[in-house]
Formats: structure tokens, sequence, C-alpha cells
């Protein structure tokens, strides 16, 4: 996507801490770059789990609002970013429980539904994440919308990170199995909706 | 390719993770709302009892202000549709909790409510001041635009000036920094509001969109405000790719619009005391003013693994009757030992003779500062603070 220049990531990380300790000390205001900055990716995330926007929503605002909350027990540990990760994905897996209770009932609404429109990566990456398990999922979306290292998605979802390194191969070997078994239609859709851009 | 088959797996994950990053959802910023629910929370946690839509309703809540808001004056004339509107909003009861038709008769008759209906057209944009709200308190109106067809009334660019963090080149942040004149025609960009000529300043606001009606812009400013009963409102607004101000004077003049009592009465224990700077009464809410200080009195419960939170306050009237607060702060760390109370709660009902504070705290898990006894329906377990309690008198 963006090329690395080296120094940058590190450079933004520290831009990012430097906004963060502005907010602890008061700066309230300062937060709204917060959202702009993660919103998107954080969005991303959120609907690939939840699959629905209007709930996407909702889990957006909170996990920010939430962030917030919280923000004076944040200490530079970890990355301001992996920390924000965390609370999304523990809230995450709060609604999935929540849902599942009401899940067949809502199975049942979702038969009765126009389908949605959707883009052409939208339906290729919902494809393959309906082969994955919950768990699978996280890992290839956090990996996926904020490049994060294993060690990064380990401290987020509290694995240890050779757990994270072992699940992340089985998915992957999951999906090519997957997308080798479609054969050619499933891989020019890869790879031209790759192309796009 | 074909000998190198762990590689093209490799660039084939590659691809797919790009696919995930790169699905543009076509969205909004939410910026501007979060930040606008954030205004008034402080660094604690906020009342877990909240059911799954409850940030849509707590914007609501908000904004329903405004819509039931105008206080309008000009003529301080509410017409008697929108009176009869007023009471038949279902949403009242949500807003004014405990308010009566008779309370809100009574807040359009001393102009706390009203609707100055006065628009501005610039090049095919028009904005009107349907509503005004303004009780001592807050002060919220709400614009209407016609003339465009945008899903949303708030500007979503950024502002000159805004600050940027990470990398400034990124798709999104471009997206949004859009020159002047490449702009949609037609958003709303944050008004600028004006009493007497000076900018209000005010330590909290909402501002943007309402969110259920299509067209309608909220404002809403609370805490700090220190406004006169009576004054020249000027709301001046800029709407994207069009030359203009649209600019909006409005005379505002308000009667009693709130009983306001300074007892500046102290309360002690020997240890914790608090003084109570100042109760407004108003058709609309209630607004309690103190400062505490001192270390909060714990009970034989309260020690160990438990303690005591900080002194919350209860407000009772003369027939037993609980004001609901406008909002509960929980927080995740140990009491301080100086406060500065600056709450709003539910309207009195009629006139009551006196006003009783309640002092009390809840029961906290010194481990994970959760609140015993915390439900759907509570607050958590009062401790009350009886030695602590005072009765205001007010007279009729």
């Amino acid at each position: 996507m963006q090329p690395t220049i080296p120094g940058e990531a590190e450079g933004k990380r520290n831009a990012i801490e430097a906004v963060i300790e502005q907010i602890q000390a008061g700066d309230k205001q300062s937060y709204h770059a917060i959202i702009i900055q993660f919103e998107r990716q954080m969005y991303t995330y959120c609907y690939y789990i939840l699959k629905n926007h209007a709930e996407t929503e909702d889990a957006v605002q909170e996990i920010f609002i939430r962030a917030y909350e919280h923000l004076h027990q944040y200490k530079r540990q970890v990355s301001f970013s992996a920390w924000l990760y965390k609370m999304a994905y523990h809230h995450l897996i709060n609604i999935k429980k929540k849902q599942s209770r009401f899940l067949n009932l809502i199975e049942h609404c979702k038969e009765q539904q126009p389908v949605m429109q959707i883009s052409q990566h939208e339906s290729v990456v919902y494809e393959l994440l309906t082969y994955l398990t919950a768990e699978e999922r996280h890992i290839l979306l956090l990996k996926a919308v904020e490049q994060y290292t294993f060690e990064e998605i380990s401290e987020i979802m509290g694995l240890k990170s050779a757990t994270v390194r072992k699940k992340y191969e089985r998915l992957r070997h999951k999906l090519m199995d997957r997308i080798s078994q479609k054969g050619a239609v499933a891989h020019e859709t890869v790879a031209g909706t790759n192309g796009i851009r | 390719m074909r000998q190198l088959p762990e590689q093209t797996e490799f660039a084939e994950m590659d691809a797919i993770e790009q696919m995930v990053r790169e699905s543009n959802f076509p969205k909004q910023s939410m910026s501007y709302q979060i930040m606008n629910q954030i205004g008034d929370r402080d660094m604690t946690r906020v009342s877990t009892k909240q059911k799954p839509n409850v940030l849509r309703k707590t914007l609501l809540v908000a904004s329903v202000t405004a819509v039931l808001g105008g206080t309008v004056i000009g003529t301080g004339f509410v017409s008697p549709a929108m009176a009869a509107t007023l009471k038949q909003i279902p949403m009242i009861g949500l807003l004014f909790e405990g308010t009566s038709h008779e309370a809100v008769d009574a807040a359009i008759q001393q102009g706390i409510i009203s609707e100055p209906n006065l628009s501005v057209t610039h090049e095919g944009v028009t904005l009107k001041v349907a509503d005004l709200l303004y009780d001592g308190t807050r002060l919220s109106f709400i614009l209407e635009r016609d003339g465009v067809d945008l899903p949303n009334t708030a500007s979503p660019y950024l502002d000159e000036g805004a600050k940027i963090i990470g990398n400034p080149d990124s798709d999104y942040i471009k997206s949004r920094q859009v020159a002047k004149e490449d702009q949609m025609k037609g958003y709303i960009e944050t008004p600028k509001i004006l009493v007497n000529g000076q900018e209000v300043k005010s330590g909290e606001g909402v501002f943007g969109d309402h969110p259920r009606l299509e067209n309608t812009y909220v404002v809403e400013l609370t805490k700090d405000l220190q406004l006169p009963d009576q004054f020249e409102l000027t709301i001046q607004t800029r709407v994207t790719r069009v030359d203009e101000s649209f600019d909006f004077t409005i005379p505002v003049s308000v009667t009693n619009k709130s009983v306001v009592l300074k007892p500046n009465v102290s309360k002690s224990d020997g240890q914790f005391s608090y003084t109570v700077k100042q109760l407004d009464m108003s058709p609309v809410s209630t607004r309690l003013v103190l400062d505490s200080k001192g270390a909060v009195p714990a009970s034989s419960q309260q020690k160990g693994n438990y303690s005591a939170s900080m002194v919350y306050y209860e407000l009772v009237d003369d027939q037993g009757n609980v004001l609901t607060p406008r909002k509960f702060d929980y927080f995740n760390s140990k009491p301080l030992t100086e406060y500065h109370i600056d709450q709003l709660f539910s309207p009195v009902k009629g006139t009551p003779k006196s006003i009783t504070i309640k002092p009390f705290t809840l029961t906290v898990n010194n481990k994970d500062w959760s609140v015993i006894g915390q439900g759907e329906n509570s607050y958590g377990d009062k401790t009350y603070l009886k030695d602590l309690e005072m009765t205001i008198p007010l007279k009729p």
C-alpha cells in the first residue's frame, strides 16, 4: 500500500503518543485527531466481525468513547494503537457473546432481508472469512487492518506470540486450500480485485 | 511461480490482507459525533447499565433538547401549533424527565422555549433557526436547512487549522482536506455564537447533525454558561460553497427563567464538608452547584477490599420525589478530597416548599472498581450520609 519510509512508522507512533499525553493532561479536543487517525480501519475491523453497518457504527463509537474514558489508565507500555485495538477486540467479543443468544432469531430475519449491495472487495473478503473460526478472523483482520506484528496481536488478544503465529499459519493454509479448490474463478477474483485499486 | 508455491501463497495472503485493509466503506467520519458524545464526559467510567443502543439514545436526549427548544423570542411567541406539538412529542418524557404539561406551558410563557422561525437564503440555500431554548443553564437551538440534497448537514471537511497526526498524505485525511472551491455545496460549518456581540464561552457543547431528522443541525451549549436574562443572540454560520455568511440576530428575553438560589450553606461532619453555592430550578431542569472538601466518610462495610466512592448528591423535594440526574459518572480511582460539582437534574414538580440534598456514597470493590449493587435499575447500593443532609427552603 504505502511505501514504508524508514523511521516513518516510528515518527508517527511518537506523534500519537505525544497527542495522547496532551489529552491525558486535559486537552480534550485533541482526541478528535486520534479518532480521525483510527476510525476508518477500526470501522473495517468491526464491520467484518459484526457484518452489519448499524451495529458497526454503534460499536465504533462505543469503542472510541470507552477508550477515552479509560485513557487515564493508558501507560506507554504497548503502543496506543495496540491498546485501542485491545479494547476493540474485547468489545467485539462481548457483542458477539450477547448476540449469540439471539442468533437464531437474527439468522431467521436475515433470510428475509434483501441481499445487501456490497463492494467487490467486501464480497470476496466476506466469503473468505466464512471459512475461518471467530478467533482466526480476529487474527487475520488485525494483521490486515493495522498491519500488526504477531507480537502486537498476541498482546491485543491475550495469546502467546508463538500461538498467534501458529494459528495464522493454520488459517493461511485453510484459505489457500479454499482458493485452490475453487480453482481459477476464486483466483481471478482475488487477483482481479487486487488489481483494480 | 509454480516452483515457488510458498511465495505465491504469501503473496496471496498479502493480497487478501490488502483487500481487507482497503475495503472502502462509504462512510462519513463519525469523529464529530463521537466528540459530541464525549463532550460532557470525563475520563471516567460511565454507567455500564447501558443498553445496546445507548449511545444513540444519549445523542437523542441531547438533541431533543434542541428540538423542543427555542427560546426565542423576538416576540416570545410560540404558536399554538408548537405548543400542541411539544405536548405530544412522546420523547418529552425522555428529555424533561418528570416534566408536566403545565411545566412546558410555563416554559413557553416564560420565553424559555420558543420558535423564532428566522430564515436566511443565500445562493439557493436556506437556513432557518427553528427552535430555541434558554433557561439560564443551557442554550440550544436547531437550524433547518433547505435547498440542499445531501444526507448530512454538518460539514465533513477538516478546518484549515485542524491538527493532524500520523500521515498527512493518507487518502483518508486527504479526502477531508478539500479546498473550499472543491467542496460539496451545502454543508453547515460550525456556527459562531455571540451574545451581545461577544463570542460565548461554554464549558461543553454539542454541534452537529440531528440524529433523527434530516436537514437539521443542532447546537446545545451547557455548563458554565453565564448569560443575562435578556440579550441579543447572534448566530453566524457559513455553508460550504456559499460566499455569504448566514447571520441571525435574535433578541432573547426570558422572564423568571429559573429560580436561582445562592444559599452558600455548608454542612460538615468534622471530616467532610460541602457548601451549596447555587440551586437553579427552571421548568426544564434543576441545577446543583457545590464545592466539597475532605476525605469521604466510610461506613463499616466500606473497608478491607471495599471502599467508599466519591460523594454523590441526591435531590428530593418535600413530597419525597427524587430528581433524576442527567448523567451519573463512575470513577476508576480513589475519590479526591476536593470536588466542584455542577450537575443537572430533572425539573421539580410544581412548587415544592423545600429541597433536601442527601449526600451518599457507593461501595466500590478496590480490585476492579466495580460498584456493589449496580445493575439495570440501580446506580449501586447507596450509603446515605445522614449527618450531611441539608434542606433548603424555597420561598413560594
